[in-house]
């Protein structure tokens, strides 16, 4: 496989996690510890897949979400909500109304075989799309 | 006709005198004329403020010199209706109590309104009651939360240790077994806190030697801090000896509060060297003054006077916020205070004065 992933995560076990995890299907995993920094690392490295942990300090997996979606060259790339909150998706039906919804949910611990698969299926439509 | 006893020795109830009835209700009544000057009051109101027939109900409650803004009395005698209303009032020992505060009108037989009737009751026990479980409802709702984070990290950590080995990397597995320690001690952490929380334990002080025990919470938290790549520094003042303090109340303080100030380390990450200093100093009066500060992330300003109203955290996913209700719960029943200075990339210092005597 190939392809760049993007995964933001406040805990860095759940990063060093994601990004073993991936690496070894032959990815290319960028980190970032918050959304201030996943803006930064989405705009140098223009990821093809964003893994994303919605609930982070200071509001920022939020923030970084909004401004993903309505940035013009990051606005299509697929979004991943990787959290631990169990009423995600009233969370975004009731917060996100204005901007696309995410591209899926995984909840936390995440089920390897399903991550992978999601990051492949994801991946092969931007592909296809580009 | 004048209502002198109330109750009916037929239905098997005692009867009882008015004026012994008034003694009785557990809210301290007073009946006040219209400038506010007290003239009569029931036991309970003797009990908690004193004898004050005569005085200015505002000097009597809060040594003001004029009448109190917002006095529900003012009202019930501008319109002659009941009103309710929440102060903070000094009591006769010296204790600030919160109290709820009902009035009604007296009138005369023309029906003016001669005076009222004002009762007070200390609600300080169901406010900390309710601010309790408000606290305890959004810790458990956290809770979820962080199980489902503690379980990544394990999860997370057997699989980098599995994958170590399989590679022959060395320093895979190594970093993926500190990751599964760390999230034991979450665990750990986690059920401890809780337990505290839940039990009904009365305090027990006793002597407790102060220098050791704070020497090992620090030591507890060494190894954890250095694979943190955090220094964990400790200034003790040599003439702390005994105290008389709690000491698994004391000890449940000082691994929050280290704890705290190692994860908000860890989450800083634009510093090159992060520490964690623990002093303690024997203040002159012969309290403890204990302060725990770090060059962590810091707590924003306006989350600051947050931290101990309810269930607070700044850590995401990495915390429940049960541990500072432990802190905050640990310094009140030792009474003692706590204060927090942080700013935001900076660090943070928590100051906890703690009395030492029986």
């Amino acid at each position: 496989m190939s392809g760049r992933i993007l995964v933001v995560d406040d805990e860095p076990d759940v990063r060093t996690y994601l990004k073993t995890l991936l690496s070894k299907d032959g990815y290319h995993v960028e980190e970032a510890a918050d959304g201030e920094e996943g803006l930064e690392v989405a705009r140098k490295v223009k990821p093809d897949l964003i893994f994303l942990d919605i609930l982070m300090p200071k509001r920022t997996g939020i923030m970084l979400y909004r401004k993903l979606r309505k940035d013009p060259d990051l606005g299509q790339v697929p979004i991943v909500i990787v959290t631990g909150l169990t009423q995600y998706r009233s969370f975004f039906a009731q917060d996100f109304e204005e901007v696309p919804p995410p591209d899926a949910f995984v909840e936390k611990p995440p089920q390897r075989e399903e991550l992978l698969a999601l990051a492949k299926k994801l991946l092969g439509a931007t592909a296809s799309d580009g | 006709m004048m209502l002198t006893s109330f109750g009916n020795s037929l239905a098997g109830g005692p009867e009882i005198p008015a004026v012994r009835l008034f003694d009785i209700v557990p809210s301290a009544i007073s009946i006040q004329n219209r400038d506010m000057r007290i003239t009569a009051v029931n036991e309970t109101f003797r009990r908690l403020f004193g004898d004050r027939v005569g005085e200015l109900c505002y000097d009597v409650y809060k040594g003001r010199s004029d009448v109190c803004v917002g006095c529900p009395l003012i009202k019930t005698f501008q319109d002659g209706e009941i009103h309710v209303g929440e102060e903070t009032v000094r009591t006769v020992s010296g204790e600030t109590i919160l109290v709820a505060v009902q009035t009604a009108p007296i009138f005369d037989d023309d029906g003016r309104i001669v005076g009222g009737m004002e009762v007070v009751t200390d609600i300080s026990k169901t406010t900390e009651m309710r601010q309790e479980l408000v606290m305890l409802g959004q810790a458990m709702a956290g809770m979820a939360h962080y199980i489902k984070n503690v379980l990544t990290g394990l999860e997370g950590g057997v699989f980098v240790v599995e994958e170590g080995m399989e590679a022959g990397d060395e320093d895979l597995v190594q970093q993926g077994w500190t990751m599964v320690r760390r999230n034991i001690d979450r665990v750990m952490k986690l059920s401890r806190d809780q337990l505290y929380c839940a039990r009904e334990r009365p305090m027990e002080r006793a002597p407790v030697p102060v220098k050791e025990l704070v020497c090992e919470a620090v030591k507890l938290y060494e190894e954890k801090a250095a694979s943190d790549g955090v220094e964990l520094l400790i200034s003790q003042d040599p003439q702390l000896e005994t105290g008389w303090l709690d000491s698994e109340g004391f000890y449940n303080l000082l691994t929050n509060l280290i704890s705290n100030a190692v994860d908000a380390c860890r989450f800083e990450t634009s510093r090159e060297r992060h520490w964690v200093q623990v002093s303690t100093l024997l203040e002159p009066g012969g309290q403890l003054r204990l302060e725990v500060a770090d060059n962590g992330r810091g707590i924003p300003k306006e989350l600051c006077g947050e931290v101990f109203s309810e269930m607070f955290t700044t850590k995401g996913s990495g915390g429940t916020g049960l541990g500072l209700l432990v802190v905050y719960r640990v310094v009140c029943a030792h009474r003692g205070q706590i204060t927090v200075l942080s700013e935001e990339g900076v660090g943070t210092v928590f100051t906890i004065i703690l009395p030492l005597d029986k």
